[in-house]
């Protein structure tokens, strides 16, 4: 035990001269591994840096000082006439505002825990795990246990075929981690108002830490959306999460107790069903399952 | 001279961060050893076969394994992994022909699986609570903590809850299952990963199970595995009888 003692003083030492130890990682000047809670909004993103070039992201159409007098705190009503949308995708969003009109709601794969790629993955509240070792970054979520990889300083692959995370890959730039990924499968929605995307779109995300409240540092992610089939210019948002707050009114909801470790193990997949299982293509409830 | 115990007081831990200013990192391996990476099995089985012997079954044990059978075949006890794509639980979930990851740190050892895209969150170095703890949390793959011993990683497991079989035929377990894990490489290649399985309830002794895994960085995970959706081709990995 006392040689395990050791190492861990040395861990923290070299915390507490504000320099990371990641044994199989990257040595980071600032450390952004470890959980985060998002710090919580009304599911629209946050407008992207100042001086960045993105257009801002599709904001409600009732406004936001409006909703909050109404004591609405999610957002479904997309501004479709917002002139960066490209005239299919304005109909797209449109028809979710109808829906909301209606007071039908078409959801997003977010909501029902399904895997949304990027930003879509973000337009929810989630506490967020980031995992390091040589070759990856990891973003886990505990919404339904997502898990997206980054793949660090390698290319993305020659013959990708599309799906839902498409592919990450990543490399630091100073304190910021860099992440652009491209080859996520059409059908899913970029943020709670349904906005769609095409499997061209590319997104470039950045993570850096910020000040925040108290002398905490805030972890920071500026995205940007490029899809000129989509969108009509590039547009950005940022996310800003916090170290999970044990005490605060949604620590309940959203911080598991600390003895269970950083996050819940939230499983939405109830209401999934797996339709095929092409491993072997054989009817499905064969018993034995194949694995 | 005690040394821990300089080490463990406030001055010694401001002297140590004094000395290390500047000062070089330890390499890798120098700390605890490297598991981390990808990992692909070299095999898998549908069912489990315990290292030495006959899985120790009590009656209630045998009657529950034998009524999983029955309920599996006739379609009455539904498979929730496999149909729902919930986690498969432990050990069931290292029993997979598809990839896993591992990521170290200080204080968590991270497991990502791609079935299903699982992943578990072992906290290092911190004494399991009791059982009593869990009973507001059952997991599916239940709650993990690790601790090194020489090469080894030790996960202990438990807090599981009742939706899980321990492999792809049935076999059983009530909410007292406790797992333990050591997991070491073999080589730089290889990992090697034996699973105690203690549940007085179903099995009158603990009982281990061996998996192996090789290491395969020209491998990326999957992570947009989604349930009723194709997956990954595996059909290179061998089932075991």
């Amino acid at each position: 035990m006392m040689k395990f003692e050791w190492n861990r003083m040395l861990t923290a030492a070299a915390v507490a001269v504000g320099s990371a130890i990641l044994p199989y990682g990257q040595t980071l000047a600032e450390d952004i591994t470890g959980t985060w809670q998002m710090v919580t909004r009304l599911s629209e993103f946050d407008p992207p840096p100042l001086g960045s070039g993105d257009a801002r992201p599709i904001q409600d159409i009732r406004g936001i000082e409006a909703m909050r007098a109404q004591g609405v705190y999610v957002t479904y009503m997309g501004d479709y006439e917002n002139p960066i949308l490209q005239p299919w995708a304005s109909d797209v969003v449109k028809e979710h505002v109808d829906a909301e009109l209606e007071e039908e709601h078409i959801v997003t794969a977010q909501e029902v825990c399904r895997a949304s790629g990027t930003p879509g993955m973000w337009s929810i509240p989630s506490m967020l795990h980031i995992s390091q070792n040589a070759r990856e970054v990891a973003l886990l979520l505990q919404r339904d246990h997502q898990v997206r990889l980054i793949h660090m300083n390698r290319r993305h692959p020659a013959d990708l075929e599309p799906i839902w995370y498409g592919d990450s890959t990543g490399y630091w730039e100073g304190d910021t981690l860099v992440v652009d990924t491209v080859g996520q499968k059409a059908g899913t929605a970029v943020d709670i108002f349904g906005t769609p995307h095409t499997d061209e779109m590319r997104v470039t995300e950045r993570f850096y830490l910020v000040d925040g409240e108290n002398g905490q540092k805030y972890l920071r992610l500026h995205f940007t959306v490029n899809d000129p089939d989509t969108f009509t210019q590039p547009w950005g948002a940022t996310i800003t999460w916090r170290r999970p707050d044990l005490t605060g009114p949604l620590a309940q909801v959203f911080a598991a107790p600390a003895f269970l470790g950083p996050m819940l193990e939230e499983v939405c997949a109830e209401g999934n069903r797996e339709t095929e299982n092409p491993y072997p293509v054989e009817a499905r409830y064969r018993y034995p399952a194949k694995f | 001279m005690n040394v821990s115990r300089i080490m463990a007081s406030g001055v010694g831990a401001a002297f140590l961060s004094l000395v290390l200013t500047g000062m070089t990192l330890a390499a890798p391996g120098e700390t605890y050893p490297n598991i981390s990476g990808v990992w692909w099995a070299k095999s898998y089985r549908t069912e489990l076969k315990p290292i030495e012997g006959e899985i120790p079954f009590t009656p209630a044990g045998r009657a529950a394994y034998d009524s999983n059978i029955a309920g599996l075949r006739d379609g009455s006890l539904e498979d929730m992994a496999r149909v729902r794509c919930t986690p498969d639980g432990v050990p069931r979930i290292w029993s997979s022909p598809y990839p896993l990851e591992i990521f170290q740190e200080p204080d968590l050892t991270t497991f990502v699986y791609e079935v299903n895209h699982v992943f578990r969150i072992a906290l290092m170095d911190v004494e399991p609570p009791p059982d009593s703890e869990f009973i507001a949390y059952p997991y599916y793959s239940g709650s993990s903590f690790g601790h090194w011993d020489g090469d080894t990683l030790v996960v202990q497991a438990r807090g599981f809850n009742r939706f899980t079989f321990l492999d792809a035929t049935g076999l059983p377990h009530s909410l007292q299952l406790h797992t333990i894990e050591r997991i070491r490489t073999l080589n730089y290649n290889e990992l090697e990963v034996v699973v105690t399985i203690e549940d007085r309830e179903m099995y009158s002794a603990p009982w281990s199970v061996r998996f192996l895994y090789e290491k395969r960085n020209d491998v990326r995970l999957d992570t947009s595995y989604t349930c009723g959706e194709p997956h990954r081709d595996v059909s290179e990995v061998p089932l075991e009888q």
